[in-house]
């Protein structure tokens, strides 16, 4: 049945090159010698294969020379053929290396006359200013802080925003506090750069720090503000600011003062002792030297126990005592007495 | 080792699909030392498949470039037979597809079998015969080489 079966166009084209080149089996010769007896459309392009078939037997194979493939077998390059075409390998010796040395030279010199020395002493001298440096404050020694210029400055100085202690930033609780001359590295701004000659750099201004902490408590009472104070007294607390150590700020107390740093430790057992205390380091442009640390303080309670009138003595600032704000507040104004003291 | 035989057929290969005795003489230089350098990695590779996938690799990288050779090429003495063929040809491969033309020159002018180029080029024996096929109705249908077969 399937001898019978006719072949289609389709089919018979695939088979054209197989056809032409006579490597078709001979049952499938005749299937398709049958197809292209009975269509003149195949019938034609076969005819018209065979005859491209045998122009392309006229494309005889080109015939290259001996020397165009010895040329090909040989190792060529653009610089070997140059050199070739003096003789290069027929030279003697000493020639070539004196020439090899010469052109050695030659690059040299070129390269120191047009190399540009002028740009590169640039980018160093820019490297050398860099806008910022790091520095380890240890290592620089602190000059002598006039404590007094640094207060009268701050005060011109555009006051800070009241104190606030954000608890969830507050990173640590009741830490050991670092020195102020730890070797916390410090960026300290420089000059914008300039391409002139160097200039002796200034010291860098050593970093201040100050601790800034809230004792939270349930109530807040006269007692508990005066045992606060005395502990810190006992501790070597010395007033910092204008006003006395638990000065009334609403519901909270205000202590700003400065402890020998040895004594940190125990002051923080002391406050702890009294409710939840949270610290916190941060960065400030007075620098308290001297073995000592600063504090600010806010004892803070959720109810005020039944207030006492206490007379006021000393007019309170009306705004918020912080330590930009209050001027004058250091250990050598502590150390004078009554002056600027509170109630 | 590449022989001199080798080297012919590199020459005819470019030679009828580039049209250009300079680009013939460039690109069989760098695919002979192509072909030299992968037998000196692999001895055991059969040196009929590395030549042609070389062949194919190398015309499709430089057809559209100018390369050149160091040194100037001995001048040509090539004796290239019926050149008038040669000129229809090069009119045919202007209308033909890549793929058809490399398989005829490989098949009708450098004569190796399908499963051969099959083999090299790793398509099925099939695909050979196919663009073999196509590439003769190509030339059944271009009016040059009808031509030239009036003329012959």
């Amino acid at each position: 049945m399937s001898d019978k079966r006719e072949i289609s166009c389709f089919f018979c084209r695939e088979f054209i090159a197989l056809y032409v080149d006579g490597e078709l089996d001979p049952r499938r010769r005749k299937e398709i010698d049958q197809h292209l007896e009975n269509c003149q459309e195949c019938g034609d392009i076969f005819r018209r294969t065979e005859v491209a078939k045998k122009v392309l037997g006229e494309l005889k194979p080109i015939q290259p020379s001996k020397e165009l493939i010895k040329f090909l077998q040989k190792e060529k390059s653009t610089w070997t053929d140059f050199l070739e075409r003096f003789g290069w390998s027929k030279w003697p010796i000493n020639l070539r290396w004196g020439v090899q040395l010469g052109s050695v030279a030659l690059m040299l010199a070129l390269f120191v006359n047009f190399f540009p020395w002028l740009k590169l002493a640039e980018k160093v001298q820019n490297f050398r200013n860099a806008p910022y440096q790091v520095k380890e404050v240890s290592k620089v020694p602190a000059p002598p802080v006039d404590v007094a210029a640094v207060d009268e400055e701050m005060e011109k100085q555009t006051p800070e925003e009241p104190v606030k202690i954000d608890e969830a930033k507050t990173a640590f609780v009741a830490t050991t506090p670092t020195p102020t001359t730890t070797s916390t590295p410090t960026v300290v701004a420089a000059a914008t750069p300039k391409p002139v000659a160097p200039t002796p750099t200034p010291a860098p201004k050593p970093q201040g720090y100050v601790w800034r902490g809230t004792i939270n408590v349930d109530v807040l009472s006269d007692e508990l503000t005066k045992r606060v104070t005395q502990g810190v007294k006992k501790l070597g607390g010395i007033k910092a600011g204008k006003v006395h150590l638990g000065w009334v700020q609403g519901n909270s107390r205000y202590y700003h003062f400065t402890i020998p740093e040895k004594n940190f430790d125990a002051l923080t057992k002391l406050f702890e002792g009294e409710g939840k205390f949270k610290v916190q380091k941060m960065a400030h442009p007075r620098v308290i030297t001297g073995g000592r640390m600063r504090l600010i303080v806010h004892l803070k309670g959720k109810t005020v126990a039944a207030p006492t009138p206490v007379p006021p003595t000393t007019p309170a600032p009306s705004g918020a005592p912080d330590d930009a704000s209050v001027p004058g507040g250091n250990e050598q104004e502590a150390k004078d007495g009554s002056k600027n003291q509170g109630p | 080792m590449v022989t001199e035989t080798h080297y012919r057929a590199l020459l005819n290969f470019y030679f009828f699909l580039l049209v250009n005795e300079g680009m013939t003489v460039a690109v069989s230089h760098r695919a002979a030392n192509y072909v030299q350098k992968q037998l000196t990695k692999e001895p055991s590779q059969k040196i009929e498949l590395l030549l042609i996938r070389t062949m194919v690799k190398f015309l499709e990288k430089y057809r559209s470039s100018r390369i050149h050779v160091g040194g100037t090429p001995p001048k040509s003495d090539w004796k290239v037979k019926n050149s008038q063929f040669v000129v229809g040809w090069k009119e045919f491969l202007r209308t033909c597809e890549s793929q058809y033309s490399v398989i005829l020159v490989l098949r009708y002018l450098l004569s190796y079998q399908p499963q051969i180029i099959s083999e090299a080029l790793d398509i099925p024996v099939g695909t050979v015969y196919f663009r073999l096929g196509r590439g003769l109705e190509a030339m059944a249908k271009s009016a040059p080489i009808q031509t030239l077969a009036r003329m012959r």
